[in-house]
């Protein structure tokens, strides 16, 4: 999930690849607002899945954010 | 049976000539350069100076798609705008007298950033309706005058300027010629978009009002995201009733609203970038005025040549979005 991830936040939300790492906070990571909007919208497109930006946002790092969507994709929250 | 078609015969645009830098912005902002040209894709606007109005920006504009036209009267002009001149009265009359037009049919259309397609598509029916046959179409935008210098949110997204075609009664099918349109709104997210005073609901507080709550205050997250769904709809919905398919296009003109609202609109088309003009690092989002002055633009440099299926949409405060589509046609020059 976490390449996946990376892919919907360069390719779509156009942030730079490098600071976006696993241990970076969304901060770090260059996650801003729109960025997160981009995401919960693409994540409602390919996946079905409705993430809020603010479940999205509470996320401490990128691979917390990961964790998150994942769950979701199994179910398991 | 419908009657005549409304046809491109003319484009026009004018900018203010100061440019205004995200530097010189961000001397007030808790923004920076980088940011505002790596996230909203603006490296620059214009801003009118205080004597010069919208009236004045949408009158040079107009004087351009005349000449443009090679027309030097009309039976009408909608001008759409987001900042008036006054309340009362509009300013299309006051353009329409400085123009020379005699008595001619003038009013304005208010649809946020999406008031040119719905100005074109109130023109285009005063032409299928034998009411006019030729009519000026003019975005014209002072957003300088509703900005709020300290606002991150909008004071590097947003610039002055103008653009403005002339339709005129043709054939359909005809190259030029304006498709159907695909429009709506959705009033339940008025205040996504809002100058909160200044108007007649706030008018008990006129005296009280805090300053802020005469410029444009904007919900940026829920903006963005309705602005790329209902886009992406519109513009479908055209395409259909146009009777093409998207990957027909050969031109997406949108509204320039934010460079990543743009992109992501294009992306959910599936249109790539190389189809999809832009001008929005140069000029910024001007409103009402972007979507002509991307046509002017585009048309300029050209990357919109003639026999190019150009499907155009736009998105703005009401909530309101417009699309169309036309043929674009051979032999208008556009007047910068």
């Amino acid at each position: 999930m976490l390449e996946e991830l990376k892919g919907i936040l360069t390719a779509q939300a156009g942030l730079p690849p490098a600071p976006i790492t696993a241990d970076a906070t969304l901060a770090a990571a260059g996650i801003d607002s729109m960025a997160v909007t981009v995401l919960s919208m693409q994540l409602e497109d390919r996946m079905g899945l409705f993430l809020t930006e603010d479940e999205l946002s509470r996320a401490p790092t990128v691979n917390a954010l990961a964790d998150l969507i994942a769950s979701r994709v199994t179910g398991n929250v | 049976m419908p009657g005549p078609a409304a046809v491109v015969t003319g484009v026009g645009s004018h900018l203010p000539p100061r440019r205004v830098t995200n530097d010189e912005l961000c001397s007030r902002l808790d923004s920076s350069d980088e940011w505002i040209r790596e996230r909203i894709g603006i490296q620059e606007r214009r801003r009118a100076d205080a004597a010069v109005s919208t009236g004045d920006l949408a009158l040079e504009a107009a004087r351009r798609a005349m000449r443009s036209a090679g027309v030097t009267d009309v039976d009408a002009l909608v001008l759409a705008t987001t900042t008036p001149d006054h309340h009362c009265p509009a300013t299309a009359p006051a353009v329409a007298h400085r123009l020379g037009l005699q008595d001619a049919v003038a009013f304005d259309v208010t649809a946020g950033c999406a008031g040119f397609v719905h100005a074109s598509a109130v023109a285009a029916g005063l032409i299928s309706a034998g009411s006019a046959r030729r009519v000026l179409v003019v975005g014209a935008e002072t957003m300088s005058a509703i900005i709020d210098s300290d606002d991150r949110a909008t004071a590097p997204l947003f610039g002055d300027g103008a653009g403005a075609v002339v339709l005129e009664a043709g054939l359909r099918g005809q190259d030029g010629c304006l498709g159907p349109f695909a429009w709506g709104s959705d009033g339940s997210l008025a205040d996504a978009i809002v100058i909160p005073a200044g108007g007649a609901r706030a008018r008990d507080r006129r005296d009280t009002a805090p300053a802020g709550d005469f410029f444009v205050h904007m919900r940026g997250n829920e903006v963005f995201r309705h602005a790329v769904r209902r886009m992406s709809q519109a513009a479908r919905d055209a395409v259909r009733a146009a009777g093409w398919t998207l990957d027909e296009v050969d031109r997406l003109i949108v509204h320039q609203a934010n460079g990543r609202i743009g992109a992501s609109v294009a992306d959910a088309l599936g249109i790539p970038a190389e189809r999809t003009p832009s001008n929005i690092a140069r000029v910024g989002n001007t409103a009402a005025a972007s979507v002509p002055l991307l046509l002017a633009h585009a048309a300029d440099e050209g990357r919109l040549k003639p026999g190019h299926r150009v499907l155009v949409v736009a998105f703005g405060s009401g909530l309101a979005w417009a699309a169309t589509t036309l043929v674009w046609p051979p032999g208008v020059t556009a007047e910068l």
